[in-house]
């Protein structure tokens, strides 16, 4: 599994002048328009991304037909995905929380919205990975963005239409809800992925 | 354990071609070719040993483990190489050492930078640079830096030039000499593994023609060269299958089974192929008719 891992950072490690270019513009951006959630939302889904370049990067260079060859199961190439998904995630915190004290908010109020967002994140993640197995990444991709967009364009025409906000009972319970939707929707994916990949011709 | 590799009565099924009750086994400590045209199946059964894709039929047994049920405990011992090199093109010949370093327990830092000398293959430079032998090379290296006993080789040596060849088929004598190490290779370079393969598999459409030993196979065929007239006389069991040329008839034989005084020259494996490639070519067309 190490080496799994290592190879896939490896492959990211290459991209890191596009990853840091990207990063300082929405930066710059976010600064600009004094909207800290802007630039965390833009992290947690650039690592979300370049957990699919990975895997683009698998299927560019058929590894999984080499991989199989070495003492390496399924189980193992399935999981080191959702774990590289974890670290990218991981990364993608750390920046937000740094972000959000450097732009001087409160401690407490900056990690809310980081681990909301990285929560976001791996809800994402959990969505996607099943059908990057099953379909690889060509396909994939465009899925991804309807996962993406869909629920996004909901919230966005939710917020037009001008409901009240949820009262403050709703919100202390909301944490809780988002843990357990969190653990749940990981628990399928998952098994989901195992599933497919393990019946796949490769 | 005395075999290798073992496949019993193993089948596969596609829409448009099927393999059909495949039987083949490599003792310990032998070179086994397996030769075949191009979409013949070598490929698949390869596959099918390494579990990449599901059999229908059949078992496969791979250093004497079911490669359904324990698989994972022999890959440490299993090197592979294959036509095209799996690593990511971004990579290096360090980075790869590293890499499979954190993935086999026996991974051997020195012998692969050892091989990595040898083949003159430079540590840091990306591997889309590299040429189609240093890519070869450097997927031998690979298999050969663990405890592998047995290698399989899926056309390793396909576009690589005589040289080169040549180099690699004598690391691949030196891995034989310890007698716990097999190798299973396939490729339609048949000069190449009449050089150094004990026993000779040749798979035809999914089916296996014939699996035995090089010299058992040079002993029992011969090429026959005679005029049409006499061809007429020779009895047909004894005929594998024949070319006319502007000069007579040149049949492949089974020296044993001709009656009568006629000069029967040694063959190779590549003409006992390629006969009974044409003889199936010439039943399609009987058949046809």
């Amino acid at each position: 599994m190490k080496g799994l891992i290592l190879k896939d950072l490896y492959n990211l490690s290459k991209q890191y002048k596009i990853v840091l270019i990207l990063v300082v513009f929405y930066l710059v951006i976010s600064l600009t328009n004094e909207d800290s959630s802007f630039f965390g939302g833009v992290v947690t889904i650039l690592m979300v991304m370049q957990l699919v370049t990975a895997i683009a990067y698998d299927e560019k260079s058929k590894w999984d037909r080499y991989a199989l060859a070495m003492p390496i199961s399924r189980t193992d190439l399935v999981l080191s995905k959702y774990l590289l998904g974890g670290i990218l995630l991981a990364i993608a915190f750390a920046a937000n929380f740094i972000f959000g004290m450097a732009s001087g908010s409160e401690p407490v109020e900056t990690l809310i919205i980081s681990v909301a967002m990285t929560g976001v994140g791996l809800l994402f993640m959990f969505l996607i990975l099943p059908f990057l197995f099953k379909f690889g990444v060509e396909k994939g991709r465009y899925i991804a963005m309807l996962i993406f967009f869909i629920p996004t364009g909901v919230l966005v025409i939710v917020s037009k239409m001008g409901l009240q906000l949820p009262d403050e009972d709703f919100m202390s319970v909301f944490p809780v809800i988002g843990i357990l939707v969190l653990i749940l929707a990981g628990i399928i994916s998952v098994s989901a992925s195992l599933a497919i990949f393990k019946k796949k011709e490769v | 354990m005395t075999e290798a590799l073992k496949l019993v009565n193993v089948s596969k099924h596609y829409k448009d071609f099927s393999l059909k009750q495949v039987n083949l086994s490599l003792p310990a400590g032998c070179i086994m070719g397996f030769i075949g045209e191009n979409g013949a199946g070598k490929t698949t059964t390869i596959k099918l040993i390494l579990d990449l894709i599901k059999r229908d039929e059949g078992r496969i047994f791979v250093l004497g483990k079911d490669n359904q049920k324990d698989l994972k405990s022999v890959k440490e011992n299993i090197g592979v190489v294959m036509e095209d090199c799996f690593f990511p093109e971004n990579h290096t010949a360090s980075s790869v050492n590293k890499i499979l370093r954190g993935i086999y327990g026996t991974w051997d830092v020195n012998r692969f930078n050892s091989y990595l000398r040898q083949f003159s293959i430079p540590a840091d430079k990306q591997i889309k640079d590299y040429s189609k032998g240093m890519k070869m090379k450097l997927s031998i290296a690979a298999a050969l830096s663990h405890d592998s006993k047995l290698l399989i080789l899926d056309e390793a040596t396909n576009g690589l030039d005589p040289v080169i060849r040549d180099e690699i088929l004598d690391v691949f004598l030196e891995f034989i000499q310890d007698e716990s190490h097999s190798i299973f290779i396939s490729s339609h370079i048949i000069s190449d593994l009449e050089k150094v393969c004990d026993y000779i598999t040749f798979i035809h459409k999914g089916s296996i023609v014939f699996s035995e030993s090089k010299d058992e196979l040079l002993n029992l065929y011969g090429i026959l060269k005679c005029s049409e007239k006499d061809f007429s006389r020779i009895n047909p069991e004894a005929v594998i299958g024949y070319r006319k040329s502007q000069f007579g008839v040149e049949a492949l034989v089974k020296k044993k089974l001709v009656r009568g005084n006629f000069v029967i020259d040694r063959t190779s494996i590549e003409e006992i192929m390629l006969f009974y490639t044409n003889r199936s070519k010439e039943k399609q067309l009987e058949v046809r008719h």
